[in-house]
């Protein structure tokens, strides 16, 4: 597989409708993330507020700066999801991405990390070749680069993939980290209950062995329709059971942006079929 | 099929191959790295709810022997099993309250450690 892809990442070709909804996606949580944190922020950067940088005694951006760089990030998303101007749009929402996580460590969430990713990523795309403002007029291109559509399939494999390997502690295979998580909850509680220590236990494992399964199988062409569904489900499931509802959606969401793209990145059929 | 237009302009715009497989390379070397750090979670490493770093204790003590236990979640919006509060805490709460005299901090599995205030 990765002399495969060191083929597919100069010489895979798709649709720009591939690139298009992957963007129009992106977009959205994008435009939702900063709704959320514009509403979160007066009581993070309040004047009582803890405020955690980076690097221990490090100034720290004022709140007025942060909150300049959400109003920012919402300007940007719009601009990113409608396909207007879209590489400043792109750049722009990366910048202010970029801003409000460096300007303090309780503002990293690993899908703003993701996020960022993806947005660098696809602005260097040609993401805008479709379901766009900018598309009118023109001949728009049959096929594009798919270099960042291949990228992005092996983004999301590596969260997968590093979420399960992270998993492997006594604390986690316990079922005590599950527990904790769920207890926050109607449904996990109940969940946890049923369960007992034994089936938290089986949960916790199952839930390790369905993240390696999932991180291998969206890479192949034999199992992706397989694992997009199992996947969907493991997010639904996760949405369910787990209080942080919005979060693990926007999360979720993300992951998903993977789940798009027709075939997967190292097969011959994507080369140009998509 | 993609014509031979679309294909010789979308090539032209691929960045080089080194770069794609710096960026890939970077993706996965940064996770593997904070695999082997001595506590989890850890920032970029996707290292979700993988284990449960619980907040410590924060006791407050005043001169005059009084005391109190803060509420750390009147402190924080939004609580991060990656930050190390132990750290940032202390200092905060002195800087908020000048008659504060020192800080207790009780964490899991170790000796309470006392921070005076300046």
């Amino acid at each position: 597989m990765p002399v495969r892809l060191f083929d597919d990442l100069g010489a895979r070709t798709v649709s720009p409708r591939v690139l298009g909804n992957m963007r129009a996606l992106v977009g959205v949580v994008a435009v939702a993330k900063s709704l959320i944190l514009l509403d979160l922020a007066p009581r993070m950067l309040g004047p009582d507020a803890l405020r955690v940088p980076w690097i221990f005694g490090l100034p720290q951006l004022d709140a007025q700066t942060v909150q300049i760089a959400l109003v920012v990030w919402l300007v940007a998303a719009v601009a990113f999801l409608i396909g207007w101007q879209f590489r400043a749009a792109a750049l722009l929402l990366a910048a202010s991405i970029a801003v409000v996580l460096s300007s303090d460590q309780h503002f990293f969430q690993n899908h703003v990390y993701l996020l960022l990713l993806l947005v660098i990523l696809l602005g260097f795309s040609a993401a805008d070749g479709a379901l766009s403002v900018s598309q009118r007029g023109g001949a728009a291109p049959q096929h594009v680069p798919g270099w960042p559509v291949t990228l992005i399939q092996w983004q999301v494999s590596i969260v997968y993939l590093f979420g399960a390997l992270s998993k492997l502690n006594i604390d986690y295979l316990s079922g005590a980290t599950t527990a904790g998580a769920w207890l926050n909850g109607a449904t996990g509680s109940w969940l946890v209950g049923v369960a007992g220590s034994a089936g938290m236990i089986t949960f916790s494992v199952a839930s390790v062995v369905l993240e390696l399964w999932l991180a291998f199988s969206l890479l192949s062409q034999t199992r992706r329709l397989a694992a997009i569904v199992v996947g969907v489900l493991f997010h639904l499931g996760l949405i369910v059971t787990i209080p942080e509802r919005a979060d693990l959606t926007i999360f979720s969401l993300l992951m998903f942006t993977a789940y798009l793209p027709p075939t997967a990145p190292s097969t011959t059929a994507s080369r140009s079929a998509v | 099929m993609p014509n031979t237009a679309d294909l010789t302009g979308s090539l032209r715009s691929s960045p080089s191959r080194m770069v794609l497989w710096a960026w890939l390379a970077l993706q996965l070397v940064v996770p593997t790295a904070l695999l082997f750090a001595p506590s989890r979670p850890r920032p970029f490493g996707w290292q979700m709810y993988s284990a449960t770093r619980p907040t410590p204790a924060f006791t407050l003590e005043w001169p005059g022997d009084s005391t109190g236990l803060l509420d750390i979640n009147a402190l924080l919006p939004r609580r991060r099993g990656e930050i190390a509060y132990a750290r940032y805490v202390p200092p905060h709460l002195c800087a908020q309250d000048s008659t504060l005299r020192s800080v207790v901090v009780t964490e899991r599995g170790k000796a309470p450690s006392r921070v005076m205030c300046p």
